[in-house]
């Protein structure tokens, strides 16, 4: 395929065979282990853009009149116009410029990308094809460029519905894990361009997934958590883990709220409570044992930590860090700590350092330190043995290679872990879970599908090739995954290729095995119940 | 004996001396025009948001810090960590680290096309300091001997380099390019236009070196005739590499060749931006002015002219 067939209509661009699919080790080298996507069907075909790939992950609703997509179009070519304004875009304008008018398209990114590597190398994921999708409709249609001058630069291309509808998709396959940003020598930013193009539909034409819009930091904003937990759930939910760590640990924990004046505002992915409350429990276990000053917050916002702002709209990251800030300062805390959740971690550590100021500059810092100091520094008493069992380390993007939070979850799983083993590559070096960017909470029609088949599937395939010396599902493993969406994606990911039953690989936190190997617990905290 | 003729020629010959003058006069304005204009443009660019830490991926021991704001200034401000990224960036500029490590032929041939071409400025750095030279001496008797007389070991040194190496760099590229589907499909025409003038000016460069002026004095004498605001004959072949030589220049601007100064700002002032925003800081200050500014995207859950810092606070 050209490039500019993007605009050309079609029934679909690319198809996803699964010969195509990069090869799976032992068990699921058999192609019939191998699990196929789900085909959409023809009524979700006619209601939405799925020409891309044939997959849906937005969701866009086709126009019903000329005025309806002419509209669309006037939106589009609006919002990217702003995004070169220093008024509307003055968060990602220097990188933005730099990297659409520096890319010598040297492909020297492409092994980085796992979408494009597992997909076979489809063109339209290749890294820098939205780059130069978005170039060329810049060159013609917001610089205006003479014929000539297109043609010389290879600008040429048609806008129109189907382009634009089809690069909104398009935005949507790539994880924003940035190892494509690692490995330019130019410094070109290619993830920063598919986040520059969720921002014009989100921030100009309204247009978002609902699970990262809707039902994700508008809800948040208003309920008070993107799963819908609201204050007063959020009570009932502190109270069944208080009962759950008093029948599990066999003493009773009280989960401090809304303490003022605490050193640490615990902030949790709401993910957890709802999904792996051993996890916030493991915490309250740990903080509670190492006599950490610490409190949740029961305010609105206060007491989830992810801010989906940062993956597809800046002022809805911004609305979200503020009051998050807000309930800091209110409390009197000294200062913020976010627990296991990578995009929160960048979000308001590293990326909300330029958004908030004054007295909502509040000191704010990984929670993942204070563990290793813990357990380091042998202010718990732990016994190795309990965790002798085959374990691998995922490194969420966010926290590790865009952070440079590298060794301490290491420190603490070299000391408790006897049979740690790291996964190739690993580190900053890391291949993305494939939920990253808010794909492990997009639910839509077959995009989990897609996550799972392609964008998961390079993290699949080094979780068994470091378990393969034990792959019977007969020895237990564990990959730990210190991250609320990655251990969602990976849970979907296992669950896919049914890997717990075939292999006997479970997924869980870096908190659950520090408490798995406190001595004073009479059985051990892991369950080992697929959930 | 290379005699400077300024009255020989005919009037054809004369006006297009004058052309050859006069485009380059152009082409050194406009690439110092249009690449201050860039700088200008990138120094000018108001802050960003932060969205990594750099600094950890782009060094050979990772280390951990807390992502407390008021002590990251601690590790990644150090002199260690900047020379870290200083040495970084320095495999990059020097030797090509990355492409060097991913694919060694594209590598090879990138990393000869580069030779040429620093080589070719540097070349031409030294004729123009040679005829400057000439020309502040005031002697109206210019010749040959004169004009050759200072660095001319250098100035041949550096053309065979230039040549050679833009020659085999830049065939080697387009060749490359042309072969392999995944660049030809993202190469434009005006790359491969760009090749086929540095292959043409270095190929002609070869032919005057070996038959027709093997010192460049001809070279040195233009750039003298045009201190002096007199033009000076130059030869057919000449005529078409200084030609050339300029349409290069000119040409410069439109690629991305721009990337060696503006890669700069890109890892020190975007990737490896380390700055914390500490209370009363420069940034501090910085982050004030731009949440100060009015946006109006319009999205339903917008409200188009608010201040960034109202948008912030905005609840619904």
């Amino acid at each position: 395929m050209r490039i500019e067939d993007i605009s050309k209509k079609s029934d679909q661009i690319i198809k996803i065979r699964q010969s195509d699919l990069l090869p799976l080790p032992y068990p699921y080298n058999n192609p019939e282990k191998d699990t196929a996507m789900r085909e959409l069907s023809s009524d979700q075909r006619e209601r939405y853009e799925a020409s891309l790939d044939g997959v849906i992950g937005v969701g866009i609703q086709r126009p019903s009149s000329k005025a309806e997509e002419e509209l669309f179009i006037h939106k589009f070519l609006s919002g990217l116009a702003k995004l070169f304004e220093k008024e509307n875009n003055w968060t990602f304008l220097h990188p933005l410029y730099h990297s659409l008018e520096y890319c010598v398209k040297c492909q020297i990114c492409n092994d980085s990308c796992p979408a494009y590597i597992a997909s076979g190398r489809k063109e339209i994921y290749r890294p820098t094809y939205r780059p130069e999708v978005l170039r060329r409709i810049v060159d013609k249609y917001i610089k205006k460029k003479n014929r000539a001058s297109l043609k010389l630069t290879g600008s040429d291309i048609e806008l129109n519905w189907t382009l634009i509808a089809r690069l909104g998709e398009l935005a949507y396959r790539c994880t924003l894990c940035r190892k494509c940003t690692q490995a330019c020598p130019l410094g070109i930013d290619n993830g920063l361009i598919s986040h520059e193009i969720r921002k014009v539909f989100s921030q100009e034409m309204g247009i978002a997934p609902k699970e990262l819009h809707e039902q994700g930091t508008v809800q948040q904003l208003k309920v008070g958590s993107s799963t819908g937990i609201n204050p007063r759930a959020l009570e009932n939910i502190i109270e069944f883990m208080e009962n759950d760590i008093e029948e599990k640990i066999g003493r009773k924990i009280k989960i401090p709220v809304d303490k003022k004046g605490a050193e640490i505002l615990l902030l949790h992915n709401a993910g957890e409570f709802m999904s792996w409350p051993e996890n916030t429990e493991a915490f309250a276990i740990i903080f509670d044992a190492a006599g950490i000053d610490w409190t949740l917050s029961s305010e609105t916002v206060g007491y989830d930590a992810v801010n989906y702002g940062v993956w597809y709209d800046d002022i809805q990251l911004a609305r979200v860090a503020t009051r998050q800030a807000e309930i800091a300062r209110n409390l009197g805390v000294k200062k913020i700590n976010v627990g296991e959740c990578g995009h929160a971690h960048k979000a308001m550590i590293v990326v909300a350092d330029r958004v908030l100021t004054g007295d909502l500059n509040i000191p704010r810092e990984s929670a993942l330190p204070i563990l290793r100091d813990i357990v380091v520094g042998d202010k718990i008493k732990l016994d190795s043995s309990r965790n002798n069992f085959p374990i691998t380390l995922h490194d969420p993007c966010n926290m590790v290679r865009l952070m440079g939070i590298v060794e301490p979850q290491r420190e603490i799983l070299k000391k408790i872990c006897p049979q740690f083993l790291e996964m190739e590559p690993h580190g900053v070096d890391n291949y993305c879970c494939g939920g990253g960017s808010g794909f492990a909470i997009m639910q839509s029609m077959n995009f989990p599908d897609w996550r799972s088949a392609v964008s998961g599937r390079i993290k699949l395939k080094q979780i068994l090739e470091v378990f393969q010396d034990t792959i019977s599902p007969d020895v237990k493993k564990y990959v730990c995954a210190p991250c609320s969406n990655c251990k969602g994606q990976i849970r979907d990911l296992l669950n896919y290729y049914n890997v717990w039953d075939e292999c006997g690989i479970f997924y869980g936190g870096l908190a659950e095995l520090i408490v798995n190997a406190m001595i004073d617990l009479e059985k051990p905290f892991i369950e080992w119940e697929w959930h | 004996m290379f005699e400077a003729n300024t009255f020989s020629k005919s009037d054809l010959g004369l006006t297009m001396d004058i052309f050859l003058i006069l485009l380059t006069c152009f082409a050194y304005i406009f690439i110092l025009v249009a690449y201050s204009a860039k700088i200008v443009k990138y120094a000018r660019m108001p802050i960003h948001l932060r969205w990594e830490l750099f600094t950890a991926t782009k060094t050979e021991k990772k280390p951990y810090h807390h992502g407390l704001t008021a002590f990251e200034a601690q590790p990644f401000q150090s002199s260690r960590w900047r020379l870290s990224n200083v040495w970084s960036f320095l495999k990059e500029y020097l030797w090509f680290h990355s492409y060097l490590s991913h694919d060694k032929t594209y590598w090879c041939f990138l990393y000869i096309a580069h030779i040429g071409f620093v080589s070719l400025i540097i070349f031409q750095a030294v004729c123009i300091a040679t005829a400057l030279g000439t020309f502040l001496a005031h002697d109206q008797t210019i010749t040959a001997e004169r004009a050759t007389g200072s660095l001319v070991a250098l100035r041949i040194l550096l053309a065979i380099i230039s040549f050679a190496a833009g020659i085999i760099g830049n065939i080697g590229l387009m060749v490359y390019r042309i072969s392999h589907r995944d660049l030809r499909l993202y190469t434009p025409p005006l790359t491969f236009i760009g090749y086929c003038i540095s292959i043409c000016t270095c190929l002609i460069g070869f032919i005057l070196l070996l038959t027709n002026d093997p010192h460049f004095s001809g070279y040195v004498l233009f750039f003298v005739g045009m201190f002096q605001i007199k033009p000076i004959a130059v030869s057919g072949l000449l005529g078409l590499f200084i030609f050339l030589n300029m349409l290069h220049l000119i040409y410069l601007p439109f690629t991305p060749g721009f990337h060696y100064v503006t890669r700069f700002f890109a890892f020190f002032n975007v990737l490896w931006d380390t700055r914390p925003n500490q209370k009363g800081s420069p940034v501090e200050k910085a982050i004030g002015q731009v949440m100060g500014k009015k946006i109006t995207w319009s999205a339903p859950h917008i409200k188009s002219g608010q201040t960034w810092e109202q948008a912030a606070k905005h609840r619904s």
